[in-house]
């Protein structure tokens, strides 16, 4: 496990923690605007991780609003 | 204003398409007036379920309208295409970018220009027929328009139904919906019974190719990266050369962080939650077996039945594709000044897609007339009445002639070489002539490779090549060089 991965853990955990699903998408999309420099600087795979980890960020919003959903049906 | 910008794209993207000359490249044919009046009156199964409007309507317009191909391709494929999209998916979106996304993404391009006319047609009625399905009225014209769009690609009306039953997972699954969906793929199956039947009855090339699916192929066919997929950019964007992958361009992520800003704004509706999970199943499937979670791919198509039709993961690009067209104009139409951002994405948008707008796109981007040589070809094939084949060194180029008469056979399937000096090695070889003669192979033929297909180094076209297989060809004692054929190579087969 690398480094980025560790933090990321910890971030999900964070914002479980916090129960804000918008937090999950202004760190879905924070997370693909920080991979467009270093896509253009070649760091490929931390630009990487990190678009994997906003795919994830957004899955986590989307499975919270549909839970909310559901309580108030 | 927007919906002008909008033309204008548009009008640019597909300019080149405005011509007399061919577009046949990748998977588009050209087709030679004499192969048309071969076309039988009868769906044939090697057209699978193409048939009726490749093989009749082609029949119909050509042979009897006497229109020439290189019109009838624009007119009945290539226009039609562009018209379609554009209005299905404005039913979907109900927004001008919308239709932008949708009909000028690099998927979209990629599919018309490696001439994947078929798909192409399905991923267009695609929009229309998730509309139909997720409004569930009209049986009978939802079931009409499932049927049209599974006769130019069933497995896109897969996904498509599929994306269907997903939206109504959203909002409540129904026995009256299901039975609804049930109906409409029951009318698409009766009035597509003309290939099922047959292939059901037949070991036609495609059942053969699934049976031959395996899991390394599956690997191999994985391009695209996740980040390409969420993104929306094809992993052969631009070239489109198979299995020349790009890095990773970044400016398409700003697409990407539109699309999902689109879950910020209010009201968070059902439909904006649906198309985000759209965009997200659609983009972890089309990277395939590629990480994260590759395996899951590798898995569904060991245990799902029928998903081996989807050997190639890019089919899955039109999730994403559906999910950006509907999310980004919601993100944009949901800030106070609409025409301003509407106008910056155009821009954004135009950037991203540049080499199409620059006329830099290959495949039936580029188009080309047919060398006066093939017609040459053609005709000194034609006025011979008795049956016989031609070999093709490596392959039959696309504009060779081939008829039932005068089949033409690959080399490279003949021999089993794969490379052009495993070619030649075969037909150096003793047994090669009597080989031939006991085939009733009277030409062999090297081909003049005008759209550089076929004499590669590297995936690109190599002179260098092509004159050391003529110049080798021609050394064979009992081969007689017939004719003048420009670079074209024909050979006689001394018996």
């Amino acid at each position: 496990m690398k480094p980025q991965d560790i933090a990321f853990i910890i971030v999900v955990m964070v914002l479980i923690a916090l129960r804000r699903p918008n937090y999950f998408i202004y760190a879905g999309l924070s997370c693909l605007a920080l991979a467009i420099p270093l896509f253009t600087l070649w760091v490929f795979f931390t630009a990487q991780h990190l678009v994997w980890y906003a795919g994830f960020f957004f899955l986590l919003f989307i499975l919270f609003s549909l839970r909310r959903q559901h309580k108030v049906q | 204003m927007i919906f002008i910008a909008v033309l204008i794209v548009i009008a640019l993207v597909f300019s080149p398409w405005a011509t007399f000359a061919t577009l046949s490249s990748g998977d588009w044919p050209f087709l030679f007036v004499e192969n048309i009046k071969e076309f039988s009156w009868i769906p044939e199964i090697r057209y699978l379920w193409l048939a009726p409007y490749y093989q009749i309507v082609t029949k119909i317009v050509v042979q009897y309208l006497r229109v020439p191909w290189e019109i009838t391709e624009k007119l009945f494929w290539f226009l039609p295409f562009v018209l379609l999209s554009l209005w299905s998916s404005y039913r979907l979106t109900k927004s001008a970018l919308g239709s932008l996304i949708y009909t000028t993404n690099t998927y979209a391009l990629m599919i018309v220009g490696g001439g994947q006319l078929g798909v192409a047609f399905a991923y267009a009625l695609a929009p229309l027929v998730l509309k139909f399905l997720m409004e569930t009225k009209k049986i009978m014209l939802t079931g009409l328009i499932v049927a049209l769009q599974v006769s130019f690609d069933p497995r896109i009306t897969a996904l498509t139904v599929i994306a269907a039953l997903i939206y109504y997972g959203f909002i409540g699954v129904t026995l009256r919906k299901l039975f609804f969906v049930g109906i409409c793929v029951g009318i698409a199956g009766i009035f597509n019974l003309y290939w099922i039947v047959p292939l059901l009855n037949s070991h036609a090339p495609i059942a053969q190719q699934l049976g031959e699916t395996t899991i390394a192929s599956i690997k191999f066919l994985s391009f695209a990266t996740f980040e390409q997929t969420i993104s929306l950019v094809h992993p052969n964007w631009p070239e489109n050369i198979f299995g020349k992958i790009y890095f990773m361009q970044p400016e398409f992520l700003v697409g990407a962080i539109l699309a999902f800003s689109s879950l910020i704004f209010k009201p968070k509706t059902t439909k904006v939650l649906y198309f985000a999970v759209i965009a997200l199943i659609g983009a972890f499937l089309a990277k395939g077996a590629n990480p994260p979670f590759g395996e899951v791919y590798i898995w569904l198509f060991t245990y799902v039945p029928g998903f081996s039709l989807f050997r190639d993961p890019s089919k899955f690009y039109l999730y994403p594709v559906l999910a950006f067209s509907v999310l980004i104009p919601f993100a944009i139409q949901s800030t106070k000044k609409i025409r301003f951002f509407s106008l910056l994405f155009i821009l954004f948008w135009s950037f991203t897609i540049r080499e199409a707008l620059l006329g830099q796109l290959s495949g039936t981007f580029k188009p080309t007339t047919v060398p006066h040589e093939y017609v040459r070809l053609k005709d000194f094939l034609v006025s011979q009445q008795e049956p016989f084949q031609t070999l093709w060194i490596p392959e039959r180029q696309r504009f060779g002639f081939a008829s039932k008469l005068h089949p033409a056979v690959d080399a490279r399937l003949l021999t089993g070489e794969s490379s052009i000096s495993g070619i030649l090695a075969w037909i150096n070889s003793k047994d090669a002539q009597r080989e031939l003669s006991s085939r009733n192979i009277k030409y062999i033929v090297v081909g003049y490779d005008s759209r550089g297909e076929l004499f590669l180094t590297d995936r690109k076209y190599d002179e260098t090549v092509y004159d050391e297989t003529l110049d080798q060809v021609t050394k064979i004692s009992w081969l007689h060089k017939e004719g003048e054929f420009g670079k074209i190579g024909v050979f006689e087969v001394v018996h």
